[in-house]
């Protein structure tokens, strides 16, 4: 489950600091990917990039979820 | 088999790609078009709008107004724009946050001390907004407002407080998430194509007017219309840049070689004025191998006529020299585009001119009509004074970023007029007889449909938006108050009113003013560059181009324009003549007395005060013409070839640092001489 994290005082959602993390670990993969080339073997490059960045975020958030 | 796909393949192949490229070609033509980019717009901007909306109910937000509001405000054609715009507001929306919550916790018994302080934080934010460009503006505007669309409902209600803070920065991140989202998924009208195409055009521009500038068949009038076009250009291109950015990695990476790119392409216009003064008074610019400067100097008789002429004839072999190094530095920046070459990134942050008078003026009035409006509501215990006071923040906001402020604020009102009536039909007609959230969306569609399709044309359409949905009160139980509806128009009108009378009144902006606040900026940057601290040439050009480009924007006057351009070229020929001799120093060049002399020449200069400058720049004048010809003489007796042509360049600075000193004298007020 997700617990609260205490910020200053103040309780914010864990899940938010999971999003900030994923941006974390999104950017340097998109960059590492944009500077292969391996967008160009996609029809819609926008929808890639969306698409692995909802299956960081949320695959990482089911994962801590469950435990 | 072979034969029959042999025979097939020439005939039909290239007439189906033939008939695909069209195809793809009308199409590509028929997405770009003006109408269609809008109704495109429209469409998706409304499509995120519903998402973010959706999404507010479900979550069971207190205000999702704000949602929908947001996706409306930060929503832009091009998809790179979004996402630049999206990351400033968030960065001002938190700022605005944690300031609101800073000034509720300690000033929301004391109303006064409470407004006086959001006064004074929106005052510092809009200066802060005009001093900067871009987006980056707009993250300061957004702190500025934020504090008071979150901070005033939250002192009204103290206990609340926290979590109105909270919920209001949960509902402006989901538009902002869904924004970027739909424009950069669905449809995107990406930005880097478009600055790569922009650039390719400055390129092409400058060269135009490098060859005009040689060729004296052209019209100084003609060139002076293509100078300024290219620097309007330049201008955008570099907004476009900047917010190109963000789109996405690919974009990252061509950044620095587009910003090379452009800077030579402005150099070479540069430059090219320099041999435009020069252009009429030389033959070398008909030769393919100009001489050089030592076999000139030797060549010259040493008589007070031999000097003149020869004077005459170093400076535009010089001006030919330095053209045809710009143009193969353009040439250079470009091939390291499309072969895609590592570019060093540069660790010098380009420093933009601002005024600071004129950021001043702004953040004092948005301070002011803050104040005005708050003692309007204190005084009338007028309910709705909270939406007026919101109100005028935000329009002193947004429109004290903007050129002409009094004209925008005033079409603003005169939209707002007009938005009324069809806002009122939409919330207590149509909205009434939705009875679930797809047939609001239909209810909804109309209305904001028109507005996404009026922002793709008019920025200022969002603020029909604005007014919506602040006084539709968006919700999942709806109430429909009309008395309310009323009043927030009135408070809303009241707000910007008051906005419209300071920027009318309150030291207005007017051209004959920004003028010359341009010209001493000129001079003022001129003393930096001669002072060696500040930046090199080209940060001069970049920030000359930048900042003349803001200043033109409103002026519409051709005198102002001309004398603004004018004074540029004059200040450039200056800067170019300071920034070569400040290298030749540091190189260690010079000789003994030269090497004493020409920096205590730019010492001086770099001492030059406003109030009696004229005379000062005139003695400055004097001593490079004094240098200038001792440069000579010792030339003359040089006996290497290099300490002669070394020599030879510092006597074409000193005198293009000459003229360049006498013509911005006329930067200065004309009385500042008078004792």
């Amino acid at each position: 489950m997700f617990a609260e994290i205490d910020f200053l005082g103040a309780f914010v959602p864990a899940i938010a600091a999971w999003f900030l993390a994923s941006v974390g670990l999104f950017v340097p993969l998109d960059v590492l990917l944009t500077k292969s080339g391996a967008y160009r073997l996609f029809w819609h490059p926008p929808l890639v990039r969306f698409a692995l960045f909802a299956i960081i975020f949320c695959g990482g958030s089911l994962e801590l979820s469950m435990r | 088999m072979t034969l029959s796909r042999q025979s097939a393949g020439p005939v039909l192949g290239p007439n189906l790609t033939e008939l695909y490229k069209s195809l793809a070609k009308r199409v590509a033509g028929l997405l770009d078009s003006r109408g269609l980019v809008a109704v495109i717009f429209s469409l998706k901007t409304f499509g995120a709008a519903l998402i973010a909306l959706f999404l507010a109910f479900w979550l069971g937000l207190d205000e999702p107004k704000w949602a929908l509001m947001t996706v409306f405000i930060v929503s832009q054609p091009d998809s790179g724009l979004v996402l630049a715009k999206s990351f400033f507001r968030m960065l001002g929306t938190i700022a605005g946050a944690l300031v609101s919550t800073v000034l509720v916790f300690t000033f929301s018994q004391y109303g006064e001390l409470f407004l006086a302080s959001l006064a004074a934080w929106i005052g510092l934010c809009n200066f802060a907004a005009r001093t900067e460009r871009n987006f980056t503006s707009y993250g300061f505007l957004l702190a500025g407002y934020t504090a008071a669309i979150i901070g005033i409902p939250a002192a009204l209600n103290p206990n609340g407080a926290y979590s109105l803070i909270l919920a209001r920065f949960t509902e402006i991140s989901v538009g902002l998430a869904c924004a970027a989202l739909v424009s950069t998924v669905i449809l995107p009208r990406e930005l880097t194509p478009l600055i790569v195409a922009r650039t390719r055009a400055l390129a092409r521009q400058a060269e135009q007017l490098a060859t005009s500038a040689v060729n004296s068949v052209h019209r100084r009038k003609d060139i002076a219309a293509k100078r300024l076009q290219l620097v309007k250009d330049l201008a955008v291109a570099e907004a476009m840049r900047s917010s190109a950015y963000f789109e996405s990695p690919e974009a990252l990476l061509l950044s620095e070689a587009l910003r090379r790119r452009m800077e030579a392409a402005l150099h070479l216009a540069a430059v090219s004025d320099a041999t435009l003064a020069t252009s009429g008074s030389s033959e070398s610019f008909g030769s393919e191998h100009p001489a050089t400067l030592a076999s000139l100097i030797s060549a010259a008789d040493d008589t007070p006529f031999g000097n003149g002429a020869l004077i005459s004839r170093l400076v535009p072999v010089e001006a030919r020299r330095t053209l045809d190094d710009a143009l193969v530095q353009l040439q250079r920046s470009e091939a390291a585009f499309y072969l895609r070459s590592p570019v060093p990134t540069s660790n010098v942050c380009p420093r933009l001119w601002s005024d600071p008078l004129d950021a001043a003026l702004t953040g004092i009035r948005s301070a002011l009509a803050i104040i005005i409006t708050s003692a309007f509501w204190f005084t009338t215990a007028w309910p709705s004074g909270p939406t007026a006071v919101i109100s005028a923040g935000v329009a002193c906001s947004l429109v004290g970023a903007m050129k002409q402020q009094a004209t925008v604020s005033f079409a603003l009102i005169l939209a707002l007029l007009v938005a009324a009536l069809p806002i009122f039909v939409t919330v207590f007609y149509i909205m009434p007889i939705a009875t679930d959230f797809l047939s609001l969306g239909v209810a909804l569609a109309p209305l904001l449909m028109i507005c996404g399709f009026i922002i793709a044309v008019q920025p200022l359409g969002v603020f029909p938006v604005v007014y919506f949905a602040i006084s539709s009160n968006i919700d999942n139980t709806m109430r429909y108050d009309a008395v309310g509806f009323l009043n927030n128009s009135l408070a809303i009108l009241i707000g910007f009113g008051i906005a419209l009378g300071l920027f009318a009144t309150f030291f207005p902006e007017n051209p004959a003013r920004l003028g010359r606040r341009f010209r001493g900026q000129l001079f003022v940057q001129l003393r930096n560059l001669a002072r060696r601290r500040a930046f090199t040439l080209q940060e001069y050009e970049s920030a000359l181009c930048d900042h003349l480009a803001m200043t033109l924007e409103p002026i519409s006057d051709v005198l102002i324009v001309n004398e603004c351009l004018g004074s540029a070229v004059a200040a450039l020929s200056a800067a170019r003549a300071i920034d070569n001799l400040n290298r030749t120093i540091r190189k260690g060049q010079l000789a003994a007395e030269m090497a004493t002399e020409a920096p205590r020449l730019l010492r001086q200069i770099s001492k030059t005060p406003v109030k009696g400058g004229r005379a000062s720049l005139t003695r400055s004048a004097w001593t490079a013409r004094l240098l200038r010809r001792r440069a000579l003489a010792m030339a003359r007796t040089a006996v290497d070839t290099k300490e002669a042509e070394v020599l030879g360049s510092v006597i074409v600075d000193l005198e293009t640092l000459r003229s360049g000193l006498l013509k911005v004298r006329q930067l200065l007020p004309d009385n500042s001489d008078v004792r």
